[in-house]
């Protein structure tokens, strides 16, 4: 079973900065290059509060809510 | 010369090749490890690797190397996952290894609008956790649900938690031809003909306009009867308060069907008297 990385609220901007990812002044993550919004796989903007996680494939940005939890948990993103 | 920084990482990377290994990250206040300027914790039996970086005041040259760490763990397959929802998502898990709503949702699947059926996938998911007691968690998901599918799918997760998927619509399809089936759906779920479900915000003055407002639907599709759903000491009590307040004289009259003092819960017909 591969290591998870289970990260606390405070330490979002962090696990962001690692992938090149910041918070915009309205909450939205964005790409620190480019400040385009990043989007979920169902292609909606994300405050930075509503980011459940990260998955690989290569780097799926995925909301905190029940729907994007049941569609993680069936193995669809 | 191999520097405290560098014996850490290697340890690090020691315990991220173990199977089934959590990383817990912080970057807030001090741990046992911060304190003698370790850069992590491990937690044997649990399998555990806490790694604690007070990020104000820590070399940039440390953070570059959690940054690598962190995106091993991700580059390798591994779920990077909010703490404070970790619960939500093993339940979850556990909840579909179970599959106690798998004969439901197979015979629904085919027959629901796909915004539907994931409603209602979460709704049993919602029921799941209301029986277990975690309340909670159920008026979050409900709120989920609801956010991701209007008000439509908010009625779906009250509809289904009442237990008229399993029963009165599951047993309906079997009976009428699929269109009628299709209406009547269109009637419970989207027009919320069927059933009223009080909740915390409505007095009786509430329920009398909503109950209103039921009566005239029943009259429009020409049905004899629906239900009033309160669950909850609060809304018990109003939906008990509007029962006694009524005077014999509206077009309709209602009576418990079921109650259920433990929860508290009481189901309420409604028979319509006159529909002209």
């Amino acid at each position: 079973m591969k290591p998870r990385l289970l990260f606390t609220d405070k330490s979002l901007p962090f696990i962001l900065e690692a992938f090149g990812k910041s918070i915009n002044e309205n909450g939205i993550i964005i790409e620190s290059k480019t400040g385009e919004p990043v989007l979920t796989p169902e292609g909606e903007e994300i405050e930075s509060k509503q980011l459940g996680g990260l998955k690989r494939g290569s780097e799926i940005f995925l909301k905190d809510d029940l729907y994007s939890i049941m569609n993680l948990s069936e193995g669809k993103y | 010369m191999t520097s405290p920084l560098d014996v850490d990482i290697d340890a690090i990377h020691r315990y991220l090749k173990k199977s089934g290994v959590t990383v817990i990250f912080d970057v807030d206040g001090e741990t046992e490890a911060t304190a003698v300027g370790s850069l992590y914790s491990w937690e044997p039996k649990d399998k555990i690797l806490t790694i604690s970086l007070p990020v104000a005041h820590t070399s940039q040259r440390k953070k570059t190397a959690v940054f690598k760490i962190i995106r091993k763990i991700h580059n390798d397959g591994g779920l990077l996952w909010k703490k404070s929802k970790s619960e939500v998502l093993q339940t979850f898990g556990e909840y579909q290894k179970e599959d106690p709503d798998q004969e439901t949702l197979e015979f629904f699947k085919p027959i629901l609008p796909i915004d539907d059926f994931n409603a209602l996938k979460l709704s049993m998911f919602l029921r799941y956790e209301d029986k277990k007691g975690n309340k909670n968690n159920v008026q979050r998901f409900k709120n989920d649900i609801r956010n991701r599918f209007g008000d439509r799918g908010g009625n779906i997760a009250n509809l289904c938690t009442a237990g008229y998927f399993d029963e009165e619509l599951k047993s309906l399809y079997l009976r009428i031809p699929r269109e009628e089936f299709k209406e009547y759906y269109e009637m419970v779920v989207g027009d919320k003909a069927r059933a009223l479900f009080i909740h915390h915000d409505m007095g009786v003055d509430e329920i009398d306009a909503e109950v209103e407002k039921m009566f005239l639907k029943a009259t429009k599709y020409h049905m004899g009867d629906f239900k009033i759903h309160g669950k909850g000491a609060d809304n018990v009590k109003t939906l008990r308060e509007f029962i006694k307040s009524r005077t014999g004289k509206e077009k309709y009259k209602i009576h418990i069907k079921y109650e259920d003092p433990k929860l508290p819960a009481i189901e309420c017909i409604v028979n319509v008297l006159q529909t002209d």
